[in-house]
């Protein structure tokens, strides 16, 4: 699965500390997720896109397996 | 965590612990005196849960160090590594208490109920595994 979670949090300055902060999860899961090394629960996934007052789909792109 | 005085107390009296752990299983062998083998025992049993506590005490003083550790307890990611790291570690143990098992039980080494223990212990990790999925299976 694909995300425009680091463009997302550039285009907004925000730090990948700061997201993590709001999001209750460490950095190094907010650079997983950027990397997609990881995909997130349902529940992180609806976190992050109420975080950036966006849907989930504007943020995660499903590839299939 | 923070090196305070008392992390520092800590961090010694576990490395005590492990030396005259390791200092006891040597001088059974080497010097055969039971008082100072028991005494070495006792210095590792001793000083290794007043590490732990100590070590617990300062860590619930440091803040810093709390915060870190409720984030990494609410972490999914760490919550996965955790799981994955458990279970992989599960099917690790359970090949190799197989393979003890069966080269046990062909080689005249132990008793035989040493064996039979050894052989109830390793089926027992199966028939946990059955019973926990099962319990999971109707839950989830």
């Amino acid at each position: 699965m694909k995300n425009h979670i680091e463009a997302i949090r550039k285009q907004r300055k925000i730090s990948q500390q700061e997201l993590a902060d709001a999001l209750e999860v460490t950095r190094q899961t907010i650079s997983s997720l950027e990397n997609g090394r990881y995909n997130p629960s349902i529940t992180l996934a609806f976190k992050i896109a109420k975080f950036f007052n966006t849907s989930i789909e504007e943020i995660f792109i499903y590839e299939g397996d | 965590m923070k090196k305070t005085r008392t992390v520092v107390f800590a961090r010694c009296l576990v490395v005590l612990a492990m030396v005259s752990f390791v200092a006891a299983v040597v001088s059974q062998s080497v010097v055969s005196n039971i008082y100072i083998t028991s005494a070495l025992y006792l210095l590792a049993i001793i000083s290794f849960p007043i590490s732990m506590v100590l070590a617990s005490i300062a860590a619930a003083k440091d803040k810093e160090h709390m915060k870190n550790v409720e984030l990494a307890r609410k972490d999914e990611r760490l919550q996965n590594i955790t799981m994955r790291s458990k279970a992989k570690a599960f099917d690790v143990i359970s090949y190799i208490l197989s393979l003890v098992t069966a080269y046990l039980s062909f080689s005249k080494m132990v008793d035989m109920i040493a064996v039979l223990i050894l052989s109830v212990l390793t089926l027992s990790t199966l028939a946990l595994q059955l019973y926990y999925f099962s319990k999971y299976s109707k839950e989830m």
